[in-house]
């Protein structure tokens, strides 16, 4: 092997090494705060001072209209949206999400619609279109 | 509807007398904020012979990885406390021409988180550029993805012109919102490693706050939390 070579496939060797300790480092961090959050408990009296004066305005299942997806009154992916209210809201708060479903067809509009249906969860709704673009 | 009927509440609520003993500052009791939609009114604990429970008065965690932040996140990025914090709740994430983001991992959010914050953890700013789940987060925060962009154009804009100065190959951040970053604390390296991977994508230093704090400030002076809805 050429000593140009030997060196080019050294260099390999330690990039690799330097990715692979990296990702080892950053699983290691999110595993410590991981279990560091799964014994954490908040102070009672910071969190019940809100609760009793929160106003609830939120409409939690769609009942309503494409307005309240317009004016913001709706800014998650509830339950329930006509396909019309379910496009607006997904382009008006999910942008990523829409700009994908924008590029497929018909059937795989409908297939995600379906989906959304069955599964109203934006991660679940994500990876979905994702898939039916890799089909 | 729910944002002019806080206007009218932050006109009318600091004019009249809630007459509490711990107030945010002399002149102010309390600020509202929304959060998911509802109206949170945000002050102090009023009991002066309260002290911290919980995960919060924790005083020593295993460091590395728990170790203390440096005051200042990176260059050009503006480190904030409360006041600040307070000061942005009423102006710009009321106009939202701003947002809190809260960078710690979901499993932390959803114990509490402080109220107007939205969750983006910092692992999503690693994310392969083209990933739905970044854009659809940068996009709350002002900025696009940008299509193909001819070279002549990338020239034009290297040059200063056509609001180049606030877009690169891959990101439009001519309205990029001002953004308050905080995770747990000085402890916490959450939200720098968050501020790092937003800089990296481009977003303008000038617009991002460090709100070093974190939730280990915002506790230990008997602020208030929201545990968020599932």
């Amino acid at each position: 092997m050429r000593k140009g070579c030997r060196l080019c496939v050294f260099n390999i060797l330690i990039s690799t090494c330097a990715a692979s300790s990296w990702a080892q480092s950053n699983a290691d961090y999110l595993e410590s705060i991981s279990s560091e959050a799964k014994s954490l408990v908040i102070d009672t009296e910071t969190r019940s001072i809100s609760e009793t004066t929160a106003q609830k305005t939120v409409v939690q299942s769609a009942s309503s209209n494409e307005g309240e997806i317009q004016t913001g009154a709706i800014m998650e992916l509830v339950p329930g949206l006509s396909v019309d209210e379910f496009e607006i809201l997904l382009k008006n708060n999910y942008m990523g999400s829409y700009l994908f479903y924008r590029g497929l067809d018909d059937n795989g509009r409908q297939e995600t619609y379906d989906y959304y249906l069955q599964n109203p969860d934006p991660a679940k709704l994500r990876q979905k279109i994702l898939q039916i673009k890799k089909q | 509807m729910i944002r002019t009927l806080l206007a009218i509440s932050l006109v009318t609520g600091f004019a009249s007398s809630y007459a509490l003993d711990v107030k945010l500052t002399p002149d102010k009791d309390f600020i509202e904020v929304i959060h998911q939609n509802r109206l949170i009114k945000i002050q102090r604990i009023q009991d002066q012979d309260h002290t911290l429970s919980g995960g919060f008065a924790k005083t020593s965690r295993k460091c590395p990885p728990f170790c203390i932040q440096p005051m200042v996140a990176s260059d050009g990025v503006r480190t904030v406390g409360q006041l600040e914090v307070f000061e942005f709740m009423e102006k710009e994430l009321l106009d939202e021409t701003g947002v809190i983001v809260d960078a710690r991992t979901p499993a932390w959010w959803k114990r509490g988180t402080i109220p107007g914050s939205i969750n983006i953890p910092f692992t999503v700013f690693s994310l392969d550029v083209d990933d739905p789940e970044l854009i659809d987060l940068m996009y709350k925060l002002g900025a696009k993805r940008r299509g193909d962009v001819s070279g002549i154009t990338r020239t034009i804009e290297g040059l200063g012109l056509m609001g180049g100065s606030r877009k690169n190959d891959e990101w439009d951040f001519t309205n990029a919102k001002s953004v308050v970053i905080w995770c747990n604390g000085m402890w916490c390296g959450q939200s720098p490693r968050a501020i790092s991977g937003l800089l990296e994508l481009g977003y303008p230093a000038d617009k991002i706050l460090y709100y070093r704090g974190g939730m280990q400030a915002w506790q230990s002076l008997g602020l208030t939390v929201v545990v968020p809805e599932e």
